[in-house]
């Protein structure tokens, strides 16, 4: 009778060679795993996608933010029509001795969400407010990446240079204030305004300056004090205000 | 005899294992550590993209980002204004590849699409380092994205 005792070690070979079959064949990774393959996986998927999403909404807030310049420079500052009225679709500073509330904030957040909405109607609103020459955008939206374990959430904000200064509507209101006390009862109009305005602040057009008087209002274009311009459609556009000014102290 | 030859079989299989063992691991590492290398690499090449549009750019004198000289040359068909700045900014940060624009609906829809503009600095543009979308408020008032890609 022939001895079986070392068959085992047949069948450990046969098993080995399905255990090389297996690993092989099977989907499941074996070996070591390199460091940082999950972080260096979440910062391609997720970190870095999220920062590309926030560059183009501070590119397109950049854009919509200096149409908002324009538009809120063409309209005196107001987003819409002021209890001050309008002369031509100029809004008025001022009715008699009184000033319109000129809120630059206010008029900042709703002339940009308004813009902002014409191109994007499906857009989140922003609060919009101001620190220096920046626009920052605050939004309730919040950006989700990656899913389950691999999440990465981020606001929907943005900040965005402009290079120009809201605040420039006070100092043209204080210098419209001091030409209204000093002209409103002046006998000839003209000659007090050319004395008291600034170079800057010109009768009806920035281009073409003519004196034109309707009833003690006066409408002026104004030169932006600071020179400021905003890149618009591949050009610096300058920045001018149209305002019109009641002298006629009924 | 048969005792022997079951241990020398045996022994024989288990030099293998071991041997297929080492080598699979020793492959399995380098792939895994190339695998990483490449990633880093990749997340690299998305940084030097990001960095490359929000570089600062100067025009007419004032300053502005890389991303509006972009946007600028597309909605006013300059190639020259892109080329420059390009130049500039690739010997600047001493680069070496290239970059393309392409209109989204272009990029999104045919198999190689002509890019609206391109610059490169070398004979061969390399592999993709990666791209990205900006939204754009084109010369006729409507929004219109473009996609601005690295090589190198």
């Amino acid at each position: 009778m022939k001895s079986k005792k070392g068959t085992i070690f047949h069948w450990i070979g046969i098993a080995v060679i399905f255990a090389l079959g297996f690993a092989v064949l099977s989907p499941t990774e074996f070996g070591v795993k390199p460091k940082g393959d999950w972080q260096l996986s979440f910062l391609q998927y997720n970190y870095v996608e999220g920062e590309k999403q926030l560059a183009d909404t501070d590119q397109l807030a950049l854009q919509i933010g200096r149409k908002t310049v324009l538009s809120l420079a063409s309209k005196g500052g107001f987003s819409e029509t002021p209890s001050c009225g309008s002369i031509g679709g100029v809004n008025n500073w001022n009715k008699g001795q009184d000033f319109c509330f000129l809120n630059v904030d206010g008029n900042v957040n709703t002339e940009f969400n308004s813009i902002y909405k014409k191109y994007d109607k499906e857009a989140a609103s922003f609060t919009v407010s101001r620190q220096g020459k920046e626009l920052i955008g605050k939004s309730d939206t919040k950006v989700s990446l990656g899913s389950g374990m691999e999440q990465y959430v981020l606001n929907s904000g943005f900040r965005a240079n402009l290079g120009y200064d809201f605040d420039e509507y006070f100092l043209l209101q204080d210098q419209a204030k001091k030409m209204v006390n000093e002209c409103k009862s002046a006998p000839q109009l003209q000659d007090c305004l050319e004395k008291v305005k600034p170079a800057y602040w010109k009768f009806g057009s920035c281009d073409n300056e003519q004196f034109e008087e309707k009833a003690g209002k006066i409408i002026f274009c104004i030169e932006s004090p600071g020179k400021y311009a905003v890149f618009e459609k591949g050009t610096f556009v300058p920045v001018k205000y149209k305002v019109g000014l009641d002298f006629g102290m009924n | 005899m048969d005792d022997f030859t079951d241990l020398l079989s045996f022994a024989l299989i288990i030099f293998m294992l071991g041997f297929f063992t080492v080598w699979i691991f020793h492959t399995d590492t380098a792939d895994k550590s190339d695998q990483a290398l490449g990633k880093l690499d990749s997340f690299h090449g998305q940084e030097d993209l990001l960095q490359l549009i929000s570089a600062p750019a100067v025009l007419e004198n004032k300053n502005v980002q890389m991303k509006d000289v972009i946007l600028s040359a597309v909605n006013s068909n300059n190639a020259d204004l892109f080329s420059q700045k390009m130049q500039e900014y690739f010997d600047q940060q001493a680069l070496e590849g290239g970059i393309a624009v392409y209109d989204s609906v272009a990029y999104g829809a045919e198999e190689e699409p002509e890019p609206l503009f391109s610059f490169d600095n070398v004979a061969f543009l390399g592999k993709e380092k990666g791209a990205v979308y900006l939204t754009n408020i084109n010369s006729d008032g409507k929004l219109k994205s473009i996609v601005v890609k690295l090589f190198g």
